[in-house]
């Protein structure tokens, strides 16, 4: 159970601080005024600068070598396209990655048969090997059977007596 | 009663275009020449090459118009177009950052430096260039042209929160800035108007 300290746990929502937020909206709002006040990309252009303009585009236009260029294949189908390359990919990478799970899991069956195989050839050394390994209950268990050594006949039926008892 | 072409939406105004009616085109040009320009002006710092820019983009416009699929409005592709024609241009002339008297062209060397010293207004026009190229788009969009972050977002080729994030980014290294400056926190209110007015009267008087 949990221990009341009486302090409540900190809370994710506290990190959102209201009146940081509208602080900050305040600051941007300071920040636009400034720029707006001091702009100096207003500049003023006469109605006859961009009707000079106007007629210039309009004069290039009507060129002949001005044309709506034909919209290349390539670029019709380039959202499809687009699609199709990020379909690919991400099933070239799933296929990799199960290619890999396969041959990982083929070298591993591949080694237990060797290791059989190899233990099939020579279970006498198999044998051997598996007797003489130790762990800390083979310890124990070799504790136990040296202090039966020492225990007397009477002593060892008394034992065995308590335990089928039990 | 036939509708007047004048009336026409940009989109159906496309329409007609790409069914051959080249004229027709007249009405865009007219309809976005201003805001095109100003927005040219604020990216390359030069008025010739501001003209340049709103120029080749119209003539790219209408090269491309086929490829026009109304996903954005034409105003915002058209837009696209001018943002990533001036960045070409400055990148031709290897120079990314601004520099005041580009803009003031044919002024005499003594109303020059007149206008160039250290006014408040340069000074932010300083920040505002040493932006992220990102967070300067952003920000010239929406408190210059007052673009919705959608429009904003279609011009920039990136997502929505992308565009926000990039105005907010800017807004913060702004105010940081301006907040550290000493200059600006002794300047007189009225310089910013000041050199705003003269650049103003320059530039008609030299149109």
């Amino acid at each position: 159970m949990k221990k009341q300290t009486g302090e409540s746990e900190p809370q994710w929502w506290m990190d959102i601080d209201p009146l940081a937020e509208i602080e900050q909206k305040a600051d941007n709002k300071k920040v636009i005024e400034t720029l707006e006040k001091y702009d100096q990309g207003q500049i003023q252009f006469s109605d006859d600068f961009f009707d000079q303009m106007h007629d210039r585009i309009m004069s290039e236009i009507s060129k002949e070598e001005v044309q709506i260029q034909e919209q290349p294949l390539l670029e019709r189908y380039r959202k499809k396209i687009h699609q199709a390359f990020t379909m690919m990919a991400s099933l070239v990478v799933i296929m990799i990655a199960a290619e890999t799970q396969t041959r990982m899991a083929e070298i591993n069956v591949r080694e237990t048969v060797e290791i059989a195989q190899a233990l099939g050839n020579s279970s006498a050394r198999f044998e051997h090997s598996l007797l003489t390994h130790q762990n800390p209950d083979d310890f124990f268990v070799d504790l136990g059977e040296e202090s039966l050594n020492h225990l007397t006949q009477e002593q060892i039926h008394n034992l065995v007596a308590d335990e089928s008892q039990n | 009663m036939t509708e007047k072409t004048e009336d026409f939406t940009d989109l159906q105004i496309v329409e007609r275009v790409k069914g051959g009616d080249k004229k027709a085109f007249s009405i865009l040009v007219k309809r976005h020449q201003r805001g095109l320009m100003r927005l040219s002006v604020r990216f390359v710092k030069d008025i010739d090459m501001a003209e340049d820019v709103v120029q080749e983009s119209f003539i790219k416009a209408y090269e491309r118009l086929a490829s026009f699929e109304a996903r954005a409005s034409f105003k915002s592709w058209l837009f696209q177009i001018a943002v990533n024609t001036a960045k070409n241009k400055l990148r031709e002339r290897k120079e990314g950052t601004f520099d005041i008297q580009d803009v003031q062209l044919g002024i005499a060397p003594q109303a020059e430096s007149t206008l160039v010293q250290t006014s408040v207004s340069q000074i932010i026009q300083k920040f505002v260039d040493d932006l992220p190229q990102r967070q300067k788009t952003a920000l010239v969009l929406r408190v210059y042209e007052d673009l919705s972050f959608k429009e904003i977002a279609d011009i920039m080729e990136c997502p929505y929160d992308t565009a926000k994030a990039n105005y907010r980014h800017a807004l913060m290294k702004l105010k940081g800035d301006i907040e550290t400056h000493q200059e600006l926190q002794n300047w007189k209110e009225d310089v910013g108007g000041f050199v705003m007015e003269m650049t103003r009267r320059v530039v008609e008087a030299d149109a």
